[in-house]
């Protein structure tokens, strides 16, 4: 039965608005680029298949609207999250700045099981701008992410597709791992989840 | 076995003759037993029609049938199953007008609370006739049961078995003694259970249906096994399978009997509302035996305990145990083959209390004095059902039913398995499925559309309508509710047209009634003419602004040029708070709100022709970002005169409502009102009027967003109870497919143009203030099928909901939804008219039913 089981990845896409959320998915699941696209209101995903180590995998890509606002809604999104997207525009301080507060609020409103060890990636997008523009160095983010305990870390362009494939191969691969830790969580009942309590995280207050 | 024989109140040979007062209302007097009949005549007492034996879970093998307590010559009663077909044509009447007859159905009202009390033995207590307190006893009715020996004193078993085949509806025929009954097990109905049953357990028969039957080969379902009893006293049989194999010694229980209460005549007549026939079994043998009920199990019902058949001692865990088991384990024949599963299910009624009538629980007789019919629609309104519904469909008993739901329900119950196993590993197939499904509808829709009346347009769900109102109509006690009630349409899709618009004002300047330039329609009849059709584009610059308030709309041509110097003024002096002031652009707030202004306003409807080009450079930057203004240097798409103009505006705004500020979205709402006015002035007070009405959209804890889920939430699970259903089984009843919806007011669902009539249509505020949740309730309505049977999860109808994008056809989703506006109303009052009586534990509001988000939309 579970030779025949169907792998389904759900990847969050968290980031200030503006930075290329929508730019990023488009551009690794279609290929595409536009200028075009107009602010993500609510949440909408796209799909796409991959083949790794001879498993069919679905990979689901979940886009969120980036102001911080509409973030009350995240909870009915983020659940079994297997992964979350961290996205920055390097042109943009605020941005990056950002980023602890969507990794804090990314955890508590889908409060996995295991938020020390969830996994994580850091997209620095829009790297395609002259370097004049730049206010976010590389060393920065990257020592960002290793205090958030090492992070993968990468610098795209959507619209030129810079990095963009490698960085998913990274998400996939990353939450194919916690997809295999859960399934060991799995095999016990699914309502009782001490864990949960015994995490160090600010969980939920309400 | 004698003591029942005290009272004769009517015997066969002594009919009294009817009171003159009553012989138009029951049917002729039936000729009494005559000797020359080869069936004697028996009288009957009670009569119930639709009481099924199911011999297989399919509906093939329903066997309908009519229960009876009837009066044998001796004073003996009898407790008698015929199958329908086995009864004599001429007899039919008899039971109908026994089961009709307003005297009984009182008597049952009677029989209710007199029972309540303390049940007696009425043939040793009462003097006289156990129906004595009912005039019932003076219609002599009789009919003959074929399954009643001539001489049942001295029928011997097997009597008539031999020429019925087993799998005949006879073969399941009995005429029992009621001495001979031990003890019934009742199971009222719930929402598990659609139908209530009776088993009844009646006494052993140790040398009983070990002689002929071997060679028959027994039914193979459970439900079939007909375990009969002969009393030993051996005066009695009944010829049912008589020669199935009695694995039981003692006890031995029949098939459960399955009142289907929907289809009784006395349901369908409307006479009984409240009781099921169940109850009214009880009612009936209370007054002719003694009838107490288990203290522990409150489905086990004692008949006459006192006497030796089974000994009363069922105080303990014991006796239930034994019963259950001589009962061949009674306890799930009723739930066949899936008891153990659903037994945490099945909430026992009366458990506690138990009160000593086999009484629905009050929430299901409040339902049910609402219609059997109406069941599935009202069950879903109330909260207290809206896990254990989803239970009946899926449970083998709710299975029957299916020939009776309205036909979406049915597509709901009978997605095949296969094909839902064959999908499991593709959603993306299921949603291309789905969304070709829809498609295909909305060809036939639009093919059809020349004959668009609201019952062609709305042919699913008005088709339950029809057959509800049908039914109502049939009955003629409850209001009608029919397609014929939903008033006119007001939808032309004809626009307001310019010459109209402008002999809708007076240009005159000596009429005495009006000013000049003053509008000589009320505003409700011009808010009506726009709900209609929208309005030419050509004059929407000028409605609009009466339609946001703008001008208001008895204001004259006087006034309107006041107001707009006024507002202009006003205008700039707020726009100078920020413009000309390079303290406060220098401020985080400031530098954030355009930060996010630009974002959105560049990716606001560029495909619009007004917005389309990226011919300028940006106004309002910064000295040291001016001179990196072009898209290459932010990676944002360019800028035009008119996108500038609207950022200013959404500036402007941010400091004419500091509390809210700009907040994503803002943007997509004041594209339109722009696009239309093109004018910087009028466009920002028409937006910031039209955010009066938003606003709450877009508050910083959400509670508007989450109040205008909820009422959505609230009228889909009002008016279309299955899809609710449905979302809810898939944790989608939150409604956040629709957030988009709401929060930008389909903004991002219609093209362009036909956002500029939709909105001004639901700004005309006619005929409700918040139309717009019937505009969302129509989308729904439309692809409620669609979803229901090809989407299986809550990112499936997510995504399902989103890619409607631009698929929507607002002429038909507006016509539909002044439909539903039409059909809550009229839903509603129904519901205020029949809601359960306050303190019930279903009235969400006691006084209308409704939940109170859903009161505003009553307008």
């Amino acid at each position: 039965m579970s030779a025949r089981k169907k792998v389904l990845l759900k990847v969050i896409i968290l980031g200030d608005s503006g930075v290329g959320k929508t730019s990023l998915m488009n551009q690794y699941v279609n290929k595409k680029f536009s200028s075009q696209y107009k602010a993500t209101i609510g949440a909408d995903f796209l799909t796409k298949e991959l083949v790794v180590d001879d498993k069919l995998v679905t990979i689901q890509i979940w886009d969120t609207a980036g102001q911080e606002r509409f973030q009350s809604l995240g909870v009915a999104f983020y659940r079994g999250a297997d992964c979350c997207v961290l996205c920055y525009d390097v042109n943009n301080a605020k941005s990056f700045d950002m980023l602890d507060s969507w990794r804090d609020e990314f955890l508590i409103q889908a409060s996995p099981r295991d938020p020390e060890n969830f996994p994580f990636v850091v997209l620095g997008n829009k790297i395609d701008l002259e370097d004049s523009k730049r206010v976010v160095t590389q060393r920065r983010a990257m020592n960002w992410c290793q205090s958030k305990g090492n992070i993968p870390y990468f610098e795209t362009s959507a619209k030129e597709g810079i990095k963009v494939d490698v960085a998913f191969e990274t998400i996939v691969t990353n939450a194919l791992k916690k997809e295999a830790e859960n399934d060991m969580y799995n095999d016990f009942p699914e309502p009782i989840r001490i864990d949960q309590d015994a995490s160090a995280e600010p969980n939920c207050a309400c | 076995m004698g003591s029942e024989n005290a009272s004769r109140p009517c015997s066969p040979t002594a009919a009294r003759p009817l009171k003159p007062g009553k012989s138009a209302t029951p049917p002729s007097h039936q000729p009494e037993h005559s000797p020359g009949e080869s069936t004697p005549r028996i009288r009957l007492l009670y009569s119930k029609s639709k009481v099924y034996v199911y011999r297989s879970l399919e509906a093939t093998g329903h066997m309908c049938g009519y229960l009876a307590l009837v009066e044998q010559a001796f004073g003996a009663w009898y407790l008698v199953w015929t199958p329908e077909a086995a009864v004599p044509p001429e007899d039919k009447k008899n039971y109908a007008s026994i089961e009709l007859h307003p005297d009984f159905l009182s008597g049952y009202e009677e029989g209710r609370y007199t029972a309540n009390d303390a049940p007696a033995l009425p043939t040793n207590e009462d003097h006289g006739s156990p129906t004595s307190s009912t005039s019932a006893q003076n219609h002599c009715l009789t009919v003959s049961i074929p399954s009643m020996p001539t001489d049942a004193r001295q029928m011997a078993p097997g009597h008539e078995s031999t020429s019925v085949s087993v799998h005949s509806p006879e073969a399941y025929a009995f005429c029992l003694p009621l001495a001979d009954i031990v003890s019934l097990i009742i199971h009222p109905p719930s929402l598990t259970q659609w139908y209530g049953s009776v088993i009844i357990n009646v006494a052993d028969g140790p040398d009983y249906g070990q002689a002929k039957g071997s060679a028959i080969s027994r039914p193979s379902r459970r439900l079939a096994e007909v375990r009969e009893s002969k009393p030993n006293d051996g005066h009695f049989s009944s010829n049912a399978i008589p020669e199935a194999t009695a694995p039981y010694p003692s006890t031995y229980s029949f098939p459960p009997l399955w009142f289907h209460d929907d289809e009784s005549w006395s349901t369908v007549s409307g006479a009984t509302g409240r009781h099921w026939g169940g109850d009214e079994l009880l009612i009936w043998l209370r007054k002719l035996v003694q009838v107490e009920r288990d203290v522990h199990d409150p489905n086990l019902y004692y008949i006459n305990p006192s006497s030796n058949h089974y000994p009363l001692q069922p105080t303990n865990e014991t006796s239930r145990v034994a019963l259950s088991k001589n009962g061949g384990g009674s306890g799930d024949a009723d739930i066949p083959e899936v008891s153990t599963a659903n037994e945490p299910l099945m909430p026992h009624v009366g458990i506690g209390h138990l009160p000593p009538m086999a009484t629905m629980n009050p929430v299901m007789a409040s339902i049910k004095g609402l219609r059997w019919s109406v069941l599935e629609r009202f069950s879903r309104v109330t909260k207290l059902y809206r896990d254990t519904s989803a239970n009946v469909l899926e449970h083998p008993l709710g299975r029957p039913l299916v020939p009776l739901l309205p036909t979406a329900l049915v597509s709901h119950v009978e997605v095949p398995r296969n094909a839902q196993d064959l999908c499991n590993d593709y959603e993306s197939a299921r949603l291309y499925l789905a969304k070709w499904a829809a498609s295909h509808i909305l060809r036939q829709e639009e093919e059809s559309q020349g004959a668009t009346g609201p019952a062609r347009l709305l042919q699913p769900n008005t088709s339950v309508w029809q057959e509800w109102a049908a039914e109502q109509s049939a009955c003629g006690e409850f209001q009608v509710l029919s397609n014929t009630a939903i008033p006119p349409l007001v939808r032309s899709n004809q626009p307001l047209t310019v010459e109209r618009w402008i002999d809708l004002f007076e240009h005159g300047t000596d009429s005495s009634e009006y000013r000049l330039g003053q509008l000589k329609w009320t505003a409700k009849d011009i808010q009506k003419a726009i709900f209609s059709g929208g309005v030419d584009h050509d004059i929407r610059p000028q409605v609009w602004k009466f339609l946001l308030r703008f001008y208001p709309w008895d204001s004259d041509e006087a006034a309107r040029l006041a107001i707009r110097q006024e507002r202009e003024a006003k205008y700039y002096e707020i726009k100078a708070q920020w413009l000309h002031n390079a303290q406060e652009r220098l401020t985080p707030d400031f530098q954030e709100q355009q930060h996010r202004i630009e974002k959105d306003v560049l990716r606001t409807d560029r495909t619009v022709p007004l917005f389309a080009t990226s011919d300028t450079v940006a106004w309002n930057l910064e000295p040291q970002s001016s001179d990196s203004a072009d898209s290459e240097g932010t990676g944002l798409p360019g800028t035009n005169a008119n996108l500038e103009i609207m950022k200013d505006i959404l500036m402007t705004y941010h400091y004419h409502n500091h509390e809210l500020g700009y907040v994503q979205g803002m943007s997509d709402l004041l594209a339109p009102i722009y696009a239309v006015m093109q004018d910087e002035v009028e466009a920002f007070w028409c937006f910031t009027h039209f955010m009066e009405d938003m606003e709450r959209n877009f508050l910083r804890d959400q509670t508007g967003m989450h109040h205008q889920l909820q009422t959505l939430r609230d009228l889909v699970q009002f008016m279309l109870p299955s899809f609710y259903q449905f979302l809810a089984t898939r944790d989608a009843d939150n409604m956040f497919c629709c957030f988009r919806w709401l929060l930008v007011w389909f903004k991002r669902e219609f093209a362009f143009h036909d956002i500029l009539m939709l909105w001004e249509v639901l700004w005309s505020h006619y005929p409700i203030r918040d139309f717009h949740y019937f505009v969302a309730l129509a989308i729904l309505d439309q692809h409620a099928e669609v979803i229901v049977e090809n989407l299986h999860t809550f990112d499936e109808i997510l995504k399902y909901i989103n890619d409607l994008s631009m698929t929507i056809n607002v002429f038909s989703t507006l016509r539909r939804a002044e439909v539903l506006y039409h059909r809550f109303r009229q839903q509603a009052q129904f519901f205020a008219a029949h809601a359960p009586v306050s303190g019930s534990p279903t009235a969400t509001d006691a006084a209308s039913g409704l939940p109170g988000t859903l009161q505003s939309l009553l307008g």
